[in-house]
């Protein structure tokens, strides 16, 4: 009896536990939903300044979190990305400019596919090295990426690059403000899935991999084909970005997609915060918007701003601005620390 | 019926080596301690058996099943878990979510990349249990770092046995605890373990080595010098001099004695 009246304590014990667990991710995600309103909400009440801003922090915020989940996650330290993005970009832009083939719903899984490729390509050849010689590897990888892309001239129009690719069909004709919604619903979407996997056991088990991973091979996964599938699942939604990128730019040049853009998803990331998905987005939404403003002020100082920026956030938001807010979110409803 | 047998394994690293000929067999359910002094070749030889590093030669069948060149996540599937000497959780996640990830290694576990990982009911229960087994349940949603290191040496066992292993290795488990501490988890691990688990474990403390061990193998400079009971070993006096010296203490006569 004694034993049972313990059993019943520990259920209500363990009821308790799961209610508040779930008022936690509630309370977690509720600045989540209150963004995606904001953008869902403000685009009538902006200039198309503002909506061109807001689709290309999009874009890149789809491109940083899936950099994070091959860097933040799992710790691949990926300098090849925006060759991924970019050969997405480029394959729907060829496909466009050189063949009859125009459809949306055609184009894009193939060009996913070819993201799906080339990042399973250079997983398989950088999986054998880790920490700075994986990240040395993808970036030779990209670099050779981005050489085609500026040789390949009869394709690729060389630094020109390819122009000229108008907004998709999907059943119906898109303009810059109906395909800002749908790049809005894509990435939520997007970001939905994401988080899922990052919650799954696949998605601890990539944390695991990258904090000791010779404790992971000992618990019995093959880390490896972990790193693999990771990389490929990054790869496609960096594909993803690409693919929304270009429709939106109306065309891409390699520049998009050289040792540059990868630095810049990379700092994106660890400005937001590395190993948190939502940093990324934050990361590039900081990053474009002071880009944007600065810019405008100042052309040629950008770059300078940018390292500021970098140092301002390594410094004084240890971990990334997405953590230091998460936490500061929760102690202001009284959830404590977000570590805790 | 030998749950492990190690047969002729060799180990050579640069020049040295690490392990000449090293062969012996555990039968289920026996609780093996392989001791030695510092340098001996111990925890070689946990790597060589989970297969962290390949052996230069020899054979290692884990239930009649060669798993000499088996990658450790294969070796785990197959029911060979082991522990380090240095506690090597994942410390920025909760004690749940530690467990959680050690019985989802080795579960055929469905819709992995989508489901939550504390969504699946029956490997939840087995974390519990496991956890409840080492007073730990009450602590399942701190994070690990906070945990004290006896704490700590507790989780690191329960992430070990929770791939459910027909042998177990464990590496110097009771590293950094009081002699009290070392016994209430030697209790502990014999209590959560099932009684068919072969357990073979390094460890410098006497006291626990006799009272937990049925038979213990001395390791010394890469070869097994002595084999047997403890009342055996203790008897044996190349193990007098060779592991505590010509000259021993009077603390290390009384625990061979």
């Amino acid at each position: 009896m004694g034993s049972d009246h313990k059993a019943g304590g520990r259920g209500v014990e363990s009821s308790k536990v799961d209610r508040r667990s779930k008022g936690r991710r509630l309370v977690y995600i509720a600045p989540v939903i209150a963004a995606l309103l904001f953008l869902a909400i403000a685009p009538p009440f902006m200039d198309i300044a503002f909506i061109s801003l807001a689709t290309r922090i999009l874009c890149f915020g789809l491109l940083a979190m899936s950099v994070d989940i091959a860097f933040g996650y799992t710790g691949m330290w990926t300098f090849g990305h925006a060759a991924i993005f970019g050969i997405a970009a480029y394959t729907t832009a060829l496909f466009l400019i050189y063949t009859h083939i125009h459809s949306f719903w055609i184009i894009t899984p193939i060009a996913i596919l070819m993201a799906a490729v080339l990042s399973a390509i250079f997983a398989i050849i950088a999986s054998r090295s880790s920490g700075l010689y994986f990240l040395l590897i993808t970036f030779a990888l990209g670099q050779l990426v981005y050489s085609v892309a500026i040789q390949w001239k009869s394709a690729t129009h060389g630094e020109d690059g390819l122009w000229g690719i108008p907004y998709p069909q999907i059943g119906f004709p898109l303009l810059s403000v109906s395909y800002y919604y749908f790049t809005l619903i894509v990435v939520a979407v997007c970001g939905i899935v994401l988080y899922c996997f990052t919650k799954s056991p696949f998605g601890y088990s990539l944390v695991c991999i990258r904090e000791n991973e010779v404790r992971a091979r000992t618990m019995g996964y093959n880390t490896r084909f972990r790193k693999l599938i990771a990389f490929v699942i990054s790869g496609v939604f960096a594909g993803l970005a690409g693919i929304l990128y270009v429709y939106f730019n109306g065309g891409i040049v390699p520049d998009n997609i050289g040792m540059a853009a990868s630095g810049m998803a990379t700092i994106m990331v660890i400005i937001g915060g590395t190993g948190t998905l939502w940093g990324g987005f934050i990361g590039s939404a900081v990053v474009l918007v002071l880009q944007y403003y600065i810019s405008l002020v100042a052309p040629q100082r950008w770059p300078i701003f940018l390292g500021a920026i970098f140092i301002f956030a390594v410094f004084f938001a240890g971990g990334g601005i997405f953590p230091r807010l998460a936490n500061l979110w929760k102690r202001a409803v009284g959830y404590g620390n977000l570590d805790s | 019926m030998a749950i492990l047998t190690v047969k002729n394994v060799f180990f050579r690293f640069e020049g040295l080596h690490v392990l000449q000929g090293i062969s012996f067999a555990m039968e289920r359910g026996e609780k093996v301690a392989l001791i030695g002094p510092n340098g001996a070749g111990k925890t070689t030889l946990l790597n060589v058996l989970t297969g962290l590093i390949p052996p230069f030669s020899g054979r290692i069948d884990l239930l009649d099943r060669d798993i000499t060149h088996r990658p450790p996540h294969v070796r785990t599937s197959l029911g060979l878990a082991r522990s380090f000497q240095v506690s090597s959780l994942f410390l920025q996640l909760s004690v749940l979510e530690n467990v959680l990830l050690a019985v989802h290694g080795t579960a055929r576990t469905s819709r992995q990349m989508v489901r939550p990982m504390t969504a699946y009911k029956s490997a939840l229960e087995k974390a519990e249990k496991l956890l409840e087994s080492v007073d730990l349940l009450s602590k399942r949603d701190i994070a690990c770092r906070s945990l004290s290191h006896g704490e700590q040496r507790r989780l690191e066992l329960i992430l070990a046995l929770a791939s459910g292993p027909i042998a177990l290795l464990l590496d110097e488990p009771t590293a950094g605890l009081t002699t009290q501490e070392s016994l209430e988890l030697a209790a502990m691990l014999l209590s959560a373990a099932n009684k068919d688990v072969a357990v073979l474990f390094v460890a410098h403390d006497l006291d626990l080595v006799f009272t937990v061990a049925q038979r213990i193998l001395v390791l010394y400079y890469g070869k097994i010098i002595a084999e047997g009971t403890p009342e055996e070993i203790q008897a044996n006096e190349s193990v007098r001099k060779i592991y505590l010296g010509e000259t021993y203490s009077e603390g290390n006569q009384r625990c061979l004695k």
